[in-house]
């Protein structure tokens, strides 16, 4: 008899939260253009606000139960600076990565979901606490948007 | 821009915060706003007589957009409303006939 964890009957208990992920863009590389992608969707997009050089700035933290969906950093001008996105699940950093310089708006890191040809796919990483930081290799103002979606559970 | 945290609440209990920073609306919003708060003050006739509209192009735009009660505060050059609206707006002596063809619709 194959073996059956306890999670699988209780039903939802003892999901297990990514320590990292695999594969996805990582530092000094040069990321995507994603603003077509996200305005597919109809992501709400925030400015930066004043971030200091190469400084990760916190713009969400959450410590309730919920589902990371999606998590993107982007260059709102054509400045050269590199782009910092670091997201953090349950206390563990789970991506971290400040991207090639370049001067390319929309172009930046998405450390939670993938682009796709017409839009975006959700990730769905279970976490209980949350937090997510973005930063630019520039001390400025509103230079940078992110957009961060995730649920709560009830 | 004005930015701050607003805390995240969750089954009625602040679990979180999260970075806002207030946008400046963008010209289309602006101009719609503009248009918005010159409709409350004055009556279109009142701010055409008086010319109480300086002769800025985001100003004339929303003159257009009032004229041609169009809601959005957005006008089409081309449009032959547009061509009316400007030559009522030279009639009123709003727009010198220059100033109304130099906008490339009458």
């Amino acid at each position: 008899m194959a073996d059956v964890l306890l999670s699988s009957i209780v039903g939802g208990g003892g999901e297990k939260t990514p320590a990292t992920v695999v594969g996805l863009l990582e530092s000094e590389q040069f990321s995507q253009i994603i603003t077509p992608h996200i305005s597919n969707i109809g992501v709400s997009v925030v400015f930066s606000g004043a971030l200091t050089a190469n400084t990760y700035k916190n713009v969400a933290s959450v410590a309730a139960p919920g589902r990371l969906l999606f998590a993107a950093a982007y260059r709102n001008n054509t400045t050269s600076r590199s782009v910092g996105l670091r997201i953090t699940l349950n206390g563990v950093v789970f991506y971290d990565v400040f991207d090639s310089a370049n001067t390319s708006i929309g172009r930046g890191p998405v450390g939670a979901g993938f682009i796709s040809a017409s839009g975006i796919s959700m990730s769905n990483y279970h976490f209980n606490t949350l937090s997510v930081d973005i930063k630019s290799s520039l001390t400025e103002t509103d230079s940078i948007r992110y957009a961060v979606v995730y649920t709560l559970d009830q | 821009m004005a930015e701050h945290y607003e805390d995240i609440i969750h089954k009625g209990r602040v679990v979180g915060r999260r970075l806002v920073v207030d946008e400046v609306p963008d010209v289309a919003v602006q101009t719609r706003i503009a248009r918005d708060d010159f409709i409350e003050r004055f009556t279109p006739r009142e701010w055409l007589a008086g010319q109480k509209l300086a002769q800025t192009d985001a100003n004339l735009a929303m003159a257009l957009a009032i004229l041609m009660g169009k809601p959005d505060g957005m006008v089409d050059p081309s449009s032959q409303r547009v061509a009316r609206a400007l030559g009522i707006m030279v009639q009123l002596g709003v727009l010198t006939p220059a100033r109304a063809a130099a906008i490339g619709a009458v």
